[in-house]
Formats: C-alpha cells, sequence, structure tokens
C-alpha cells in the first residue's frame, strides 16, 4: 500500500513514526510537506493523510490539491495535529495514528471488518400514491414482469418494517418479506403563472392535455395560438408533445402558433430534430421572463392580448392571440410513508442521494426505489434492469464496524433519533443498557459518531467526533 | 490461428470496459479490441472538476475503473493497436477478421464512443489560427494535466456553445447534452482560482442534465454573464492596444456593442467517433442521420448479435455511459439464455 503524509512542516515525530517499521507494517509511505508537494504530490497514493494546523491547510487547500494532483477526494482525510491523545488498548495514540493503524491492518487501504453478503428477499412491492393514475403503474408492473421480477401491488392498508436488507410487509390479512420497494408517487402538473381571474374567465386559456383532446375534435383554422412554458424545468416529455402539436397546427390547420417560454429544452432522442420540424413549419419561438408578462383580454372576451418583453433585444410586444395553453411542469408530491413504516425516525424518500454507487433510482433508504409514473419506457426499464442487479448482487453490510463504548454511553438517545436508516436501537437490561447498531441496517453514515455527545461511538478506523473524516464507504459494489 | 469468443467488445473506452466488466463477472469469455495503444478513450483523458464542492462531473468512477483495473485484472483478454478489418455472419455466431489474426464471436458488441467535434472545422471561429482560442476539451485536459495555471494571464473570457452541434446544416442537428454542463464546470473552476476574471457565455439554450443540474443552475445566474446569441466570426485585433486581442462579431452590428476577449473557449460538442462510424459502416448497421448507430432499445441494433453502448449510440456523459453499459450487457446476458434453449 502506498500512503502519503502531507504535513505544513517537517515533523520529526511522523518522520520517526514512518520509519519504524514494525508499525508501519513495512508499507510505503511517505511525508511531504507542503513545499514539496509539486514535486512529489502526483502518483497513485491508495490514501493521502493530510495532518497539520497550519492555517495554509484549510479545506479549500486541500481539494485544490486533489483537483491538481489527481487524488481522490474520498481517500483524503485530514486530522489536527494535536497532542491531545486518545486511548487505544494499552497505549495512548494521536487520532491520525489511530486512523493509520486501522488502514494498514487492511488491504487495500479499508479497514479490515468481516463483510457479510446479505441476499434481499426476490420479491419486489410496488406502491403508489392513492390518486396516482392505475394504468401507469400496472404498465410499470407488467414491464418489470417481463423482466422476470417477482412484482405485486400494495392494496389496502399495509405497514412496513425494516427486517435487515428486506422489508415486512404487512397488511390486514397476511405477512410479506419483500427484497425491494417501488414507489410511485403522484405527479402533479403544476402551471404556477399568475393568470387574472378574467383571462380564466374567457375560457381561452386551456392546458396542454385538453388541449390534445381539443385538437382532436376541432379545427383551429387560421387561429392565433400561444403555448406558454414559463418553467425552464419543464420535462422533456411535455417538450416533446410542445413541438409535435405546434408543428401539427401549423401544417393542418395553418395557425399562428408562437411558444412563449424560459428556455427550451431540446437535450434528449429526437427531440432536436422535432424543434426544428416545428420551427420549420412555422411556430416562433420566444424567450422571454414570462411572470413579468402582462395578460389582459380583448372587450369581446375573444381573444387575450399579452405584452412581454423578449429577452434577446428587449423589445416590448403586444400580441393578440385566440388561444393560450399553459405548460405545466410536473412536480413530484410528496407521499409520505413515514406514519406506515414502523419506526419512530424522519425518512426523506423524496431525495435522490448524489452517490452514483448507488443502482438508480434509488432513494435515501436502502432497497427503496422512487419512479415518476410519467416515466418513459427506457427509464423503465433501467430501473428493472438496476433492481435485478440489486436483488441478485446481494447487499454488503460490515461486522463491527461501528462500536459504541458502554463505559462512554450516557444513554441520552441521540444516536438513535439521528439514524437515518434506524440502525441504532438500545440493548441490555438495566444499569447495562447501551445503544447498540444494528451492523445489518448501518450504512456507515458516520453520522451517530459525529453527533454523539459522549464521544462513545466510533466508526473502526475513524475517530470519533469529527465529522469531516467519516464518509460513506461501502454502497453496494464488491468485497475483496 | 483461430480462436473463438463468447463476446468482442470493439473499443476500450468507459463503457466498452464497464460492459466487459459485467459480462467477465457472469463468467463469460471477453475479448476487447481497441485500436490505438491506449486503454480508456475519452473520458479517461479527462480530470476531476471539483473546486471546493463535488460538480458531479463523473471523472471520479472513471477513477474507480482504473483501480479497478489494477486491483482485479483486466475484465478477459485485451487486444490493443488491433482494427478490426472485415466481420461475417457464421452460423450464429460472426467470423472476425483483423489485419493479423481472425477470431470466432457469438456477440459483437460496439463501443466505439464518441470524440469531442474538431473545432478547425469551424473556421470562422479561429481555432488553429489565432493564439487564445481554445477549445472546451483543451481546457479540460490541461486542467488535468497544469491545472490551468496558464489561464491566469485572461481578464476577459468568452466561453462559445453548441460550436458544431445543434447545426443543421453540416448535419448535426442533435444537442450533444454535455457541453453546457463541461463549459459550467470549467467556468466555475476557472472563476474559482481566478476570482477577478470577468467570463461571458454566448449559447442558444442551457441544457443542464444530471444530479448537480441546480448547483450548475446557479453557477449560471451568478458566476457568469449570459447572453443569448452566437458570434458568427472571431477576429484578432492586433496593433491599436494589445489588450483584449480577439474581437467576436455578431449577425447584426447596429445593436452588439463590441465583444473583445483575451481568450475565447469553444465548447464543442460531441460527434461520433471515426471508429463509430468506421464499424458501423463495416458491420452495415442503421444509422441515424447524425452517424451515431441506431439503438432498437436496450442496446439491440438492426443486426441480431450486434449491440451497441454507450456514446456509439447518442452523446452522453460518464454516468449515463456506466448506466448504459448495465442495460446493455442485461441485454446480452437475455439474450445469450434464450439462444441456449
Amino acid at each position: 500500500m502506498r500512503a502519503l503524509i502531507m504535513t505544513h512542516h517537517e515533523v520529526p515525530l511522523l518522520e520517526r513514526w514512518c520509519r519504524d517499521k514494525e508499525r508501519t507494517r513495512n508499507a510505503d509511505i511517505r511525508i511531504c510537506s507542503e513545499k514539496q508537494l509539486s514535486t512529489q504530490g502526483r502518483g497513485a497514493w491508495d490514501v493521502v493523510v493530510v495532518v497539520g494546523g497550519s492555517l495554509s491547510l484549510t479545506r479549500e487547500n486541500v481539494s485544490e490539491s486533489c483537483a491538481r494532483f489527481g487524488w481522490n477526494p474520498l481517500r483524503v482525510f485530514t486530522f489536527p495535529l494535536d497532542e491531545s491523545l486518545i486511548p487505544r488498548g494499552d497505549t495512548w495514540l494521536p487520532r491520525w495514528e489511530i486512523f493509520f493503524q486501522g488502514v494498514l491492518a487492511a488491504k487495500n487501504g479499508v479497514p479490515d471488518v468481516k463483510a457479510h453478503r446479505l441476499t434481499p428477499s426476490s420479491k419486489v412491492k410496488v406502491i403508489s400514491h392513492p390518486d396516482t393514475e392505475r394504468k401507469e403503474v400496472e404498465d410499470i408492473i407488467t414491464g418489470m414482469r417481463q423482466k422476470k421480477l417477482d412484482v405485486s401491488l400494495a392494496d389496502g392498508d399495509w405497514r412496513i418494517i425494516r427486517e435487515g436488507v428486506n422489508y415486512r410487509f404487512i397488511t390486514s390479512d397476511r405477512e410479506e418479506i419483500v427484497g425491494a420497494i417501488v414507489i410511485v408517487p403522484q405527479v402533479e402538473e403544476r402551471f404556477f403563472l399568475h393568470v387574472p381571474d378574467q383571462i380564466i374567465d374567457t375560457r381561452r386559456l386551456v392546458t396542454l392535455h385538453e388541449f390534445s383532446d381539443k385538437m382532436k375534435r376541432y379545427n383551429f383554422r387560421r387561429q392565433r395560438i400561444a403555448f406558454l412554458v414559463p418553467s425552464p424545468t419543464t420535462p422533456p416529455r411535455q417538450w416533446e408533445q410542445v413541438f409535435s402539436l405546434s408543428e401539427k397546427l401549423c401544417k393542418r390547420d395553418c395557425a399562428q402558433v408562437m411558444v412563449l417560454c424560459a428556455e427550451t429544452v431540446v437535450a434528449g432522442e429526437g427531440l432536436e430534430e422535432s424543434y426544428r420540424r416545428s420551427r420549420q413549419a412555422g411556430t416562433l419561438y420566444e424567450k422571454t421572463d414570462l411572470t413579468r408578462a402582462v395578460f389582459q383580454e380583448t372587450i369581446d372576451m375573444r381573444g387575450i392580448q399579452v405584452s412581454f418583453r423578449t429577452e434577446r433585444d428587449g423589445v416590448e410586444q403586444t400580441l393578440l392571440f385566440d388561444w393560450l395553453i399553459s405548460v405545466p411542469e410536473q412536480v413530484i408530491q410528496p407521499f409520505d410513508i413515514s406514519n406506515r413504516f414502523e419506526s419512530d425516525k424522519i425518512l426523506t424518500p423524496f431525495s435522490r442521494p448524489a452517490n452514483s454507487n448507488l443502482p438508480p433510482y434509488s432513494i435515501h433508504c436502502q432497497g427503496m426505489f422512487l419512479i415518476s409514473p410519467f416515466s418513459t419506457l427506457a427509464e423503465r426499464d433501467e430501473l428493472a434492469s438496476g433492481l435485478q442487479k440489486y436483488l441478485a448482487d446481494c447487499v454488503i453490510a460490515e461486522e463491527g464496524r461501528v462500536e459504541v463504548d458502554e463505559e462512554k454511553c450516557i444513554l441520552c438517545l441521540t444516536c438513535m433519533r439521528t439514524c437515518p436508516w434506524g440502525a441504532v436501537d438500545v440493548e441490555g437490561k438495566l444499569k447495562r443498557r447501551k445503544a447498540r447498531v444494528n451492523w445489518q441496517i448501518c450504512r456507515l453514515c458516520g453520522l451517530c459518531a459525529s453527533s454523539c455527545p459522549a464521544e462513545a461511538i466510533t466508526i473502526a478506523g475513524f475517530p470519533a467526533g469529527n465529522g469531516d473524516t467519516v464518509s460513506v464507504i461501502s454502497c453496494g459494489g464488491e468485497v475483496s | 490461428m483461430q480462436l473463438s469468443h463468447d463476446i468482442v467488445v470493439i473499443g476500450s473506452g468507459v463503457s466498452g470496459l464497464s460492459v466487459a466488466r459485467g459480462l467477465y463477472n457472469q463468467g463469460l469469455d471477453v475479448l476487447v479490441v481497441e485500436r490505438n495503444d491506449t486503454v480508456g478513450g475519452t473520458a479517461w483523458s479527462l480530470g476531476c472538476k471539483a473546486t471546493h464542492e463535488c460538480l458531479s462531473c463523473g471523472i471520479c468512477r472513471v477513477v474507480e475503473q482504473k483501480r479497478e483495473l489494477e486491483s482485479q485484472g483486466f475484465p478477459g483478454t485485451l487486444k490493443k493497436n488491433t482494427g478490426i478489418s472485415t466481420v461475417e455472419r457464421e452460423g450464429n455466431g460472426f467470423f472476425i477478421k483483423t489485419e493479423k489474426e481472425e477470431f470466432r464471436a457469438r456477440c459483437i458488441v460496439v463501443a466505439t464512443g464518441i470524440e469531442p467535434y474538431p473545432a478547425e472545422q469551424a473556421a470562422n471561429l479561429g481555432f488553429g489560427t489565432y493564439p487564445g482560442v481554445f477549445s472546451g476539451i483543451d481546457l479540460e485536459r490541461e486542467l488535468n494535466e497544469k491545472g490551468l495555471e496558464a489561464c491566469a494571464a485572461f481578464e476577459r473570457v468568452a466561453f462559445i456553445q453548441c460550436v458544431g452541434s445543434r447545426s443543421f446544416k453540416e448535419k448535426r442537428g442533435y444537442c450533444s447534452q454535455v457541453c453546457c454542463c463541461y463549459a459550467l464546470r470549467l467556468c466555475e473552476n476557472l472563476k474559482y482560482r481566478f476570482p477577478e476574471m470577468q467570463i461571458d457565455m454566448y449559447y442558444m439554450d442551457l441544457q443542464l442534465l444530471g444530479e448537480k443540474k441546480d448547483t450548475l443552475k446557479r453557477i449560471a445566474r451568478e458566476r457568469v454573464e449570459l447572453f443569448r446569441h452566437l458570434p458568427f466570426r472571431i477576429e484578432r485585433v492586433d496593433g491599436e492596444d494589445e489588450i483584449s486581442p480577439l474581437l467576436l462579431r455578431f449577425e447584426d452590428p447596429e445593436k452588439v456593442t463590441r465583444s473583445r476577449y483575451d481568450a475565447v473557449v469553444l465548447s464543442v460538442g460531441m460527434i461520433p467517433s471515426s471508429g463509430t462510424r468506421d464499424i458501423a459502416r463495416k458491420l452495415q448497421l442503421t444509422q441515424d442521420t447524425n452517424g451515431f448507430i441506431k439503438n432498437l432499445g436496450g442496446g439491440k441494433t438492426s443486426a441480431p448479435g450486434i449491440f451497441v453502448t454507450g456514446g456509439a449510440w447518442g452523446p452522453t456523459d460518464v454516468q449515463g455511459c456506466l448506466r448504459d453499459a448495465a442495460v446493455t450487457s442485461e441485454t446480452i446476458l437475455v439474450s445469450l439464455r434464450e439462444g441456449k434453449t
């Protein structure tokens, strides 16, 4: 293993430590000061440890060095060079040395812990919001069945209890163990632009959905039509509809079509092509800040005047339209399952983790997946193959990685409240009670260790009470 | 000598390697064929673009892949400097001839990828003629190798988007999907190192995708000045004053004030690599109008037994490649299983 220690100046203590072959276990450890960094920093280091107290060793400097020398930021650890020692076995050691001992004991810079593969149950449960379109949910399920997944839809009243890597799914008449849960939330179409009531009274402002129905029945010959797309994050799916509708209107009905939008989205398969066809057919695209546009109905209530300022050259324009079509953005509605989840922790089911090691569409809760009912076929395929991989690949849990010191634990239950996975509970009887971390559920996020007021929780290899140095190490992947 | 393999992966970029890894782990005999003498393709030459926060450029996944190669060995066999000359269908499999040898395979995976648009072709933008005009990819490579120190001298920098993409004249009527994001990440890197620098961005529409699109949107709003038009020519003014010698010219000269810059960065789009075009012709695969190989869903191409993954069927970023590789290897496994029974 190769490791680099970066410090602010020559430290005799560190040098002596590096020469001690017994302690370093013959690992290739280099010390390098900031000045030598430009010559010695480059290289494939397994671990980079920054030990220092100088002002120049700030977070920013360290991350800049990461960028400069191509270090993996997840493999850089910073420690203060303080004199306070922490007991470890019989001796007292500084924090960085405790870290190193953990690292050196392992093969590839990962502390030596017993890793287990836990295979989740092969069953998958789909839970959907009661208001979600039934047809879409059923489509998702049939898509997954084609990929030979054992999927079923949750019905009626249900509760979930976490059980290791599985979930116990309880309905009124029976219980089931499922390995993964797919959540299909309700997606609301929201049009956040404020339009005066008089405009709505003209009944000339219709939603995209209504309008595509109208298109089948009516002819909009030589009418003036405007699509309003106020949100820059309107999904590509809606844009595809706008492009095709506007093209059809121009070609079939000789209508005058204008699209007023904040931003056009063309990043998608074939979108640019349909955008071009729509423009060639005669649709005008104007980018403008629609929140500042003024809407006024005409006296005969048959048309609406829209005044806006174009973004490109700042010209004030007032145009008369017969129809306004509101293109809503799609917002995932909160679908709170925490009251169905038999535990007292806070669940944030709808934030997507930034960790790209996780299977696609996973959320901040292992084994749960989230997919929009308006997802495309490709997205559903991706979810299905991700699910297959998740269920076959097993989940890796590491035993004995998180330790609770019985002597120090004051039973304040802070860890129990902070743990996002619900991995902490209390064990023991009467005066011997202490917090216990369930290694099957623990995801090594380090929140409990950093929030423990008594510094009783340690993650092996990482010092307690320092939130900076703790990062998620294992989220799927291989155990070597 | 004739050898037989289960899978032949053409191209050893990010997607080729991850497909190979996925199939190799399933116990299949994989051969990776690479035309050049280096493994890794486009993405391996790029570097991490984090400032004090991660901008999720996905390069760390590439670094991880490199480590995986070192620690676990290459998935299957690798043949460098091997170009494919002919491919013939033989029963259920293929008979592949290269310049040196010939072998059989049951499936072919095309992972020949994308390459940056050669900015020299946009002659009006002065790339290659004037010093101070860079392409975005060059700047990224410099960031990786030297760390942008050379940019310290610039006070005013312009980024020009959609160079070589979204232009129907050049038959590239598609959005490359990566250039807005990498340009904004470069902007943030420049601003982070040289806070005094003024950065203007000339663009059509901002296409922000991926996980950190909110961060990128914030960068676009706060750190750079946005202008919604593209210059049709870049000229260099010498003599008058030495400061800011590059002059951008726009189509209507009445309204736009003269914009002068020290450096201009062309955010070049992604085009199908020469290998992709070559292989598509040799294997007689259906291409779309832009030269990418047509994907009929899950990585299947118009020819049975030949699969496509990653950048070869559409421009995408590293994370897209990895996800697509997972989907493709799944499809291949399913089709192999069905073929057996």
